[in-house]
């Protein structure tokens, strides 16, 4: 056994992952090398791609047991084209295939059953959402161990050879007979493709499923012909209602306001909130909340800032309209508005997960990240952060750009109310570790902020600013005072999760939690 | 406690107007930014708000600024155009909820933070105007510490129940006394409904005693003609004054000084709450004669 930099014992070698290199620091692992290639194909003039359907596209793949199939996760809880695509591969009496989806959402329970008759045996996700899939892999009926990449850890997998791509599924909002894609007009516009970027230019057959085929050429153009083997049409590639939200707002609760006037206050007193500033938030209560202050900071002292990054949001298309952005970076529109935008705004530009967040790469935008507001299902009073399991074990999300964003941005701040029912957020060790607390800078809470001992300019940055710094120990107390004595979850031997590193090491492994049964709803 | 006798309502896109209630003898001026301004005119409404606050500065009338609700996402807007010192208070308005005040509280406090206005500066009243906010209307009251009045709100009111506004009145009873007592119990003021009919003095002033005998001590008004009356009708009485002096005088020697709970004037019962009721007789009428309008209580 190996004992990483976070403390977590790993073996050397796991069955149905291959061999273990165990963390060793958010940056000690860097590459110099060569990428993988891709498959050279040539198609003659004249060569159809449209087929009759999914089951032909599939057949032409040349798709078998033991492959790997992707998905993008644009279409997010309305997405219709991975259920569509796995049942067929079902029907076809295919198995074993190993599911490299960018996301897996609630939408997806029909997936429980594909991984219960083995047509499923292994996910490799950035993105979870709490969901059937994630309870049935909790309950260990996955054949191998699911793996848990990040945003930018994926691109690496695939430029690296890590993550090889036999047949890559693209959810297209509009389509041409050549391939030619968008996702930001159609009948089921979600925004820019970008997590699908990498995978069209490096999976041996690329398959565009659309429910708007448009006139050649398609304008404008995301993923181009080139990189495309086949187009299929289809009904409908998502439901609208489950894609975005109409748009994203503010939340009211008292708590969450609270903590998102700790988090711009913070970045304030920072130095963060000043001419040329970046910033990236999600799109919680508190994020949205902090997001709106810190806009109407800018407004009030005239601060032009430089970019939005990441999952872009209506707050963020308000802020680039109104010259508080020169740019927005797009990996995902989380709402109509964003949508939009993305369709008409030339400064509202798309990137690859490569660019965003590849820690192996020339320069990753998060690199020049400035702010990033985080969210946490648990910290330690060293900083670890979990965002992949709850206390209790089971699996309720996935990394995607938070290690990337935490370990790029100057300051990285994790929000989350202290307690959640009886669980207190601060403990001693997180469950499991999905970013280490070497890049976490600052947890805030209702009831103060914590600052990562590490960072002693922060402290010092900010400690006349009459701003409720306190100890992470006395956050964990207080904590415990409110919900309780903390009892830790016991797990049984049986692996049901790899949680990779953004370069690739492995930082943590996911048990079965003991006396956990499943339950669909 | 300020007085509210008279909380005047004045669009806040016409100087001519605002200009107007420079010089009106009510306790409240609220500029209004909300349904008396046309969505294209919120942004100078704001404007001119803003650069009104210095005309009230000397004036023994507070300024309050009528914001819109959260519902329709520009309060934000407002807050940011309007949180400057000068302003005493903000009118919450189709408050649903405890948190949509808590919302309101936290922005407040962050915007005097930023602006260097001394924390809880700027006042709130808290206008109860659907069946939602009459149903949470105590935990609406009581949401904030700057909390000081709330409004029942009869023309939204009557529109969201669906009914009828009439001057009789009786379609808002439930709600108008509701917001009477869930402010009486979280210790703040109820503020009554504008009447719509102002031109009709008679009406006006019968619904205005009705609305004393509901608990309100002041009521929301849209013409200058309705101030004078709410003025004297929310003000006690001279007899009432008269009354409650002699209450406190005998009460004071008789019973305090003598050890006992209870003693007789003309004929009546004189006890602790008889007492403290005169007491605060004498008090708003002390509070008025400070404000050097004694006579609008005559």
């Amino acid at each position: 056994m190996m004992i990483n930099k976070v403390g977590r014992s790993l073996p050397e070698q796991i069955e149905h992952y291959g061999k273990v290199t165990p963390y060793a620091g958010a940056f000690a692992t860097q590459k110099d090398g060569v990428k993988t290639g891709a498959r050279l194909k040539s198609f003659k003039r004249g060569e159809k791609k449209l087929l009759s359907g999914i089951r032909e596209a599939i057949e032409k793949s040349g798709l078998r047991d033991g492959m790997t199939v992707s998905f993008h996760h644009h279409m997010r809880n309305g997405d219709k084209v991975v259920n569509l695509v796995m049942q067929e591969i079902a029907a076809m009496g295919i198995k074993d295939i190993r599911l490299a989806a960018s996301g897996i959402f609630e939408c997806h329970a029909p997936l429980v059953e594909l991984i219960e008759n083995g047509v499923i045996t292994q996910t490799v996700t950035n993105t979870f959402n709490p969901g059937p899939v994630a309870k049935a892999i909790t309950a260990g009926k996955l054949a191998k161990p699911a793996i848990f990449m990040t945003h930018g850890g994926r691109p690496r997998a695939i430029e690296s050879g890590d993550l090889h791509i036999d047949v890559a599924f693209v959810s297209a909002p509009t389509c041409d007979e050549q391939g030619n894609m968008n996702g930001t007009k159609g009948k089921s516009a979600c925004g820019y493709l970008s997590y699908s970027y990498l995978d069209a230019q490096y999976a041996d057959s690329v398959v565009a499923v659309t429910d708007t085929l448009v006139p050649y050429p398609n304008c404008p153009i995301e993923i181009t012909s080139e990189f495309v083997d086949y187009v299929v049409v289809v009904d409908s590639i998502g439901d609208p209602g489950g894609i975005v939200s109409k748009t994203l707002k503010v939340k009211t609760d008292p708590v969450s306001l609270q903590i998102a006037s700790n988090a711009a206050n913070l970045a304030d007193a920072a130095g963060y909130i000043k001419d040329g500033m970046s910033f990236q938030t999600g799109a919680s209560g508190a994020s949205l909340a902090a997001a709106a202050l810190v806009r109407d900071m800018m407004k009030e002292r005239g601060i032009k800032g430089s970019f939005g990054l990441g999952g872009i949001h209506s707050y963020f298309v308000q802020m680039l309209e109104e010259g508080l952005f020169k740019a927005l970076f797009d990996t995902q529109c989380f709402d109509l508005v964003a949508v939009e935008s993305a369709g008409k705004n030339e400064n509202h530009m798309a990137i690859s997960a490569s660019l965003y967040a590849n820690p192996h790469n020339r320069g990753a935008i998060v690199n020049y990240l400035d702010t990033v507001l985080l969210g946490a299902t648990e910290i330690d009073v060293d900083f670890n952060v979990n965002v992949i399991t709850g206390s209790n074990g089971v699996i309720m999300g996935a990394s995607g750009g938070h290690s990337d964003t935490a370990a790029g941005s100057k300051l990285t701040i994790v929000v989350a109310n202290l307690t959640r029912k009886a669980i207190c957020v601060v403990r001693e060790k997180v469950t499991t570790v999905t970013t280490p607390g070497e890049t976490i800078d600052a947890f805030v809470t209702e009831h103060g902020i914590a600052i990562n001992p590490l960072r002693k300019d922060l402290l010092e940055a900010v400690k006349d600013s009459g701003l409720p710094i306190v100890d992470i120990r006395e956050l964990k107390a207080k904590g415990e005072e409110i919900a309780g004595p903390q009892v830790a979850q016991e797990f049984t031997d049986k692996l049901i999760g790899v949680v990779e590193y953004r370069d690739g090491t492995v930082i943590d492994l996911v048990y079965q939690p003991k006396g956990y049964e499943f339950q669909q709803q | 406690m300020a007085l509210m006798r008279s909380v005047f309502y004045v669009p806040a896109n016409n100087p001519k107007f605002i200009e107007k209630a420079t010089t009106l003898p009510c306790d409240i001026v609220t500029l209004d930014i909300e349904d008396s301004v046309a969505p294209a005119e919120k942004a100078a409404a704001r404007k001119l708000a803003a650069e009104s606050f210095s005309k009230f500065a000397d004036l023994k009338a507070e300024l309050y600024v009528r914001l819109n609700s959260w519902a329709t996402e520009l309060t934000n807007e407002d807050l940011e155009a309007l949180i400057w010192p000068g302003l005493d208070g903000v009118t919450a308005t189709k408050v649903r909820d405890a948190d949509d005040i808590k919302r309101l509280d936290w922005k407040l406090h962050e915007l005097e933070a930023r602006r260097g206005i001394p924390e809880g500066t700027v006042k709130v009243c808290c206008l109860i105007e659907t069946a939602m906010g009459v149903m949470n209307a105590y935990p609406i009251c009581s949401a904030s510490p700057r909390i000081v009045s709330a409004i029942f709100g009869a023309v939204d009111f009557c529109a969201d129940m669906r009914v009828t506004l009439t001057n009789k009145g009786a379609e808002q009873l439930y709600g108008r006394a509701t917001v009477g007592v869930a402010a009486r119990a979280a210790g703040i003021v109820a503020l009554d409904a504008p009447f719509a009919d102002f031109s009709n003095i008679d009406a006006f002033t019968a619904n205005t005693q009705e609305s004393i005998q509901l608990g309100f001590e002041g009521r929301m008004l849209i013409h200058p003609s309705q101030i004078e009356i709410a003025n004297k009708l929310y003000a006690p009485s001279e007899k009432e004054v008269e009354h409650a002096k002699k209450v406190v005088k005998v009460f004071e020697e008789e019973g305090l000084a003598k050890g006992l709970a209870a003693v007789a004037l003309d004929g009546k019962m004189v006890d602790i709450p008889v007492y403290a009721s005169a007491q605060g007789v004498l008090a708003r009428w002390s509070e008025i004669c400070e404000k050097g309008s004694p006579d609008n209580a005559s």
